[in-house]
C-alpha cells in the first residue's frame, strides 16, 4: 500500500510538472527570441567599439610620422581593409568562421595614409550560451516546480496513509479478537455433533460456521499476506486434501452434492500450508457454490510425469469471461454471496508459488479448475 | 497417554480438554506458562499442546527450557500468531507440529495422533508389529494377539507403552521407574513381578532382559 502511494505521488508529480512545461512553452519561446536579440546587439555593439579603435589607430597613424602601421589585431576579430575598388590591402589572420556563425560590419575610412576606403570586420557568435542558459532556467523552475508538487501532494496523501494504517492495526485487532470465541463455538459445535443424533439445527449451525471460517482465513490471509513470511514445509498433499474433503463434505449436502473423490496416494509438496489450503479451501468452496442442485463434483489428484495435478470439476453456469473472475471483486453472478477474493487469493498465491491454472468451463461439459504444481 | 494442555482462554482450554478426554488421553491442563513448566518436571508426558501467548512463561520459552535440559516431548503449539517467521523458531527449539487457531477439533486430533505414531512408533502407521506375533496398537495402547485383545492393567500398558517407544533399546529399571512410575519410590521387585504378569499374559521371548541392564520388547522387520 505504501509502496503504491510513492510511486503515485512520483508519477502524478512527474504529470503535473510535464502540463506546467506545457504551459510556460508559449512565453519561453518569446523570451528566447529576445535573448537572441540581445545577444546579436551585443555582439553588434562590440564590432563597432572595435571598428573605432581601429579607426583610430589608423587616424592617429596618418598624422604621425612613423613609418610602421601597428595594426591593433585581436583574436576575436578578423578584419580587412580594402582600397576604394575593394582591393585587400591587408587582412589580419583568418579565423575560419563558419558562414552562418559569422557577423560582419563594413565600415567607411576617411582618407588615411593606407589609402584604405573600408575595413571589414567579422566576428564568431554562438548562440550557445543563450539556449544553455535557457535550458539551465527551464531545469531550474521545473525542479523547483516538481519538487513543490511532490511535497504538497505528499502532505496531502499523508493523512489518508495514516488512516489507512490504523484502518489495517484495527483489522488486524478485529480478527485476533474474533479469533477465540470462533474457535470456541467451532470445537463445541463438532463435539456436541458427535455427542447427540444428528439435528437439522445442528447441521446447519456447524455449516455457517465452517463458512464463517473460510472467509475468515481469506480476510486473515489478505491482512496478513504483506507481513508474514510464508515458509515452505514438506507437505503431505494427499493427506491434506482428503481432511479438507471431509470437512467440505457436509457443506455439500444441503445441495445434494456427491463427491467423486480421485486421490492417489503419497504425493508429497514443497510448500507453504496456509498457501496450499487457501487453493484447496477456495476452490472446493467455489465448486459447491456454484454447483446445480443433486450434481457431482469430481476431485483428482494425480502425478504425471514429476508434476502434480490438482483438478475439480463441476456442473455450473459456464463461466464467460475467464480472465476476469482473477480479478478482486470481479464475480460472474451478483446474486450470489462471497467476497469474490478466492480466486484472486489463489491467483496471487499460484504466481508466487509457479503453479499453472487452467480454467475450463462449457455449458456441455461444466467448469474445471486445474492446477499444475 | 498423558496430555499436557497450555491455553489461557478458560472455555478454549476447556473444550479441548474434554474434547481430548473423550478421545481417551489423559490431559493436564493449565493457563500458566510456570505451572506447565513445574508439572513437565513433575510428571512424565508424552505430548505437550502449548498455546504461545500465556502468562508468566510463553509457550516458546518453555520448549527452550526443557529442550535444554534434553527433554525431547513432542510439542504441538496452538498458536493464533500466524507469524510464520515465530513457528519457524519453534521448529529450531524441537517443536514437531503447530496447528493454527481457530481449528477444528478433527485437525487437532489428527495432528496429535500423526505426532504419536511418528514419534513413539517411527512409522505412518499405528499399528507396530512385535515379535512373536503380536500387534500393538500404539493411538489406543491396546496389545493384539491374532486381532484378540490382551487385557492388561493400567501399570502394565505403561510398562508395554514405554518398551515398545523406546525402540528395540534396553531400558534401564531406572527409565521405567521415571517413565511408568514417575519417580515413585518402587523397588525392583516390585517391577519384576511386573513384567512377570504381562510375560504370563503374552509370551515369555516377548519381553527380552539382560541383567544389569533391562528389559526391551523387539519389533519385527
Amino acid at each position: 500500500m505504501i509502496e503504491k502511494s510513492k510511486t503515485f505521488i512520483l508519477k502524478t508529480s512527474i504529470f503535473y510538472t510535464g502540463i506546467f512545461f506545457i504551459f510556460i512553452a508559449i512565453p519561453t519561446y518569446f523570451y528566447t527570441n529576445l535573448e537572441l536579440e540581445n545577444y546579436k546587439n551585443t555582439q553588434n555593439r562590440l564590432l563597432i567599439e572595435h571598428a573605432q579603435i581601429i579607426q583610430r589607430a589608423i587616424y592617429d597613424f596618418s598624422n604621425s610620422k612613423s613609418d610602421t602601421f601597428i595594426f591593433p589585431k585581436s583574436f576575436k576579430f578578423e578584419a580587412t581593409l580594402l582600397t576604394k575598388d575593394k582591393k585587400v590591402i591587408y587582412q589580419t589572420r583568418n579565423l575560419n568562421i563558419n558562414n552562418n556563425l559569422k557577423m560582419s560590419i563594413e565600415v567607411e575610412l576617411s582618407n588615411n595614409r593606407l589609402n584604405s576606403k573600408y575595413l571589414q570586420l567579422s566576428k564568431k557568435i554562438s548562440f550557445d550560451e543563450v539556449y544553455f542558459k535557457i535550458l539551465i532556467l527551464s531545469l531550474g523552475i521545473g525542479l523547483f516546480i516538481f519538487i513543490s508538487i511532490y511535497l504538497v501532494i505528499k502532505a496531502s496523501v499523508e493523512p489518508y496513509k495514516k488512516a489507512n494504517e490504523y484502518l489495517d492495526a484495527f483489522f488486524n485487532d478485529a480478527m485476533h479478537e474474533l479469533k477465540t470465541p470462533l474457535g470456541i463455538i467451532q470445537l463445541n459445535l463438532e463435539i456436541l455433533e458427535n455427542k447427540q443424533k444428528k439435528s437439522k439445527e445442528l447441521e446447519r449451525s456447524i455449516n455457517a460456521t465452517k463458512n464463517l471460517f473460510l472467509i475468515y482465513e481469506d480476510i486473515e490471509y489478505l491482512i496478513k499476506q504483506k507481513r508474514v513470511q510464508y515458509n515452505k514445509e514438506d507437505i503431505d498433499f494427499t493427506n491434506i486434501l482428503k481432511q479438507r474433503l471431509d470437512q467440505f463434505e457436509s457443506l455439500a449436502s444441503p445441495k445434494s452434492i456427491k463427491f467423486n473423490v480421485n486421490i492417489e496416494d503419497n504425493i508429497n509438496l514443497i510448500i507453504n500450508r496456509t498457501h496450499i489450503l487457501r487453493i484447496i479451501d477456495n476452490t472446493l468452496s467455489n465448486a459447491i457454490k456454484y454447483s446445480f442442485k443433486e450434481t457431482i463434483i469430481t476431485i483428482n489428484l494425480i502425478k504425471k510425469e514429476n508434476h502434480i495435478i490438482f483438478s475439480v470439476h463441476n456442473y455450473s453456469n459456464p463461466i464467460k469471461n475467464k480472465k476476469n473472475i482473477f480479478m478482486r471483486y470481479e464475480k460472474e453472478n451478483h446474486i450470489k454471496g462471497g467476497f469474490g477474493i478466492g480466486l484472486n487469493i489463489i491467483k496471487n498465491i499460484c504466481q508466487e508459488n509457479n503453479i499453472n491454472i487452467f480454467l475450463d468451463s462449457t455449458e456441455k461439459d461444466g467448469t474445471t479448475f486445474k492446477y499444475i504444481f | 497417554m498423558r496430555l499436557l494442555l497450555l491455553e489461557d482462554n478458560l472455555d478454549y482450554k476447556d473444550t479441548i480438554k474434554e474434547y481430548l478426554e473423550s478421545l481417551g488421553y489423559q490431559i493436564d491442563d493449565f493457563e500458566d506458562g510456570e505451572d506447565a513448566l513445574n508439572a513437565i518436571y513433575k510428571n512424565k508426558y508424552h505430548l505437550l499442546i502449548l498455546d504461545i501467548k500465556v502468562p508468566s512463561l510463553s509457550g516458546y520459552e518453555l520448549v527452550k527450557t526443557i529442550r535444554g535440559d534434553n527433554n525431547n516431548t513432542p510439542v504441538i503449539y496452538i498458536t493464533s500468531l500466524t507469524d510464520i517467521n515465530n513457528l519457524s523458531l519453534g521448529y529450531e527449539l524441537g517443536c514437531n507440529d503447530y496447528i493454527k487457531k481457530p481449528f477444528s477439533p478433527k485437525e487437532l486430533k489428527y495432528r496429535i495422533e500423526q505426532l504419536i505414531k511418528l514419534f513413539y512408533a517411527d512409522e505412518n502407521s499405528k499399528l507396530i508389529k512385535l515379535k512373536p506375533n503380536f500387534t500393538y496398537d500404539i493411538l489406543k495402547r491396546e496389545l493384539l494377539l491374532d486381532n484378540k485383545l490382551i487385557n492388561l492393567t493400567k501399570k502394565e500398558k505403561r510398562v508395554v507403552f514405554s518398551l515398545v517407544s523406546n525402540k528395540n533399546q534396553f531400558v534401564s529399571i531406572d527409565k521405567l521407574r521415571t517413565e511408568v512410575w514417575e519417580d515413585k519410590y518402587i523397588c525392583e521387585a516390585d517391577i519384576r513381578v511386573c513384567i512377570k504378569k504381562i510375560r504370563d499374559k503374552t509370551s515369555k521371548e516377548f519381553i527380552t532382559n539382560q541383567r544389569g541392564i533391562g528389559y526391551k520388547i523387539d519389533r519385527e522387520k
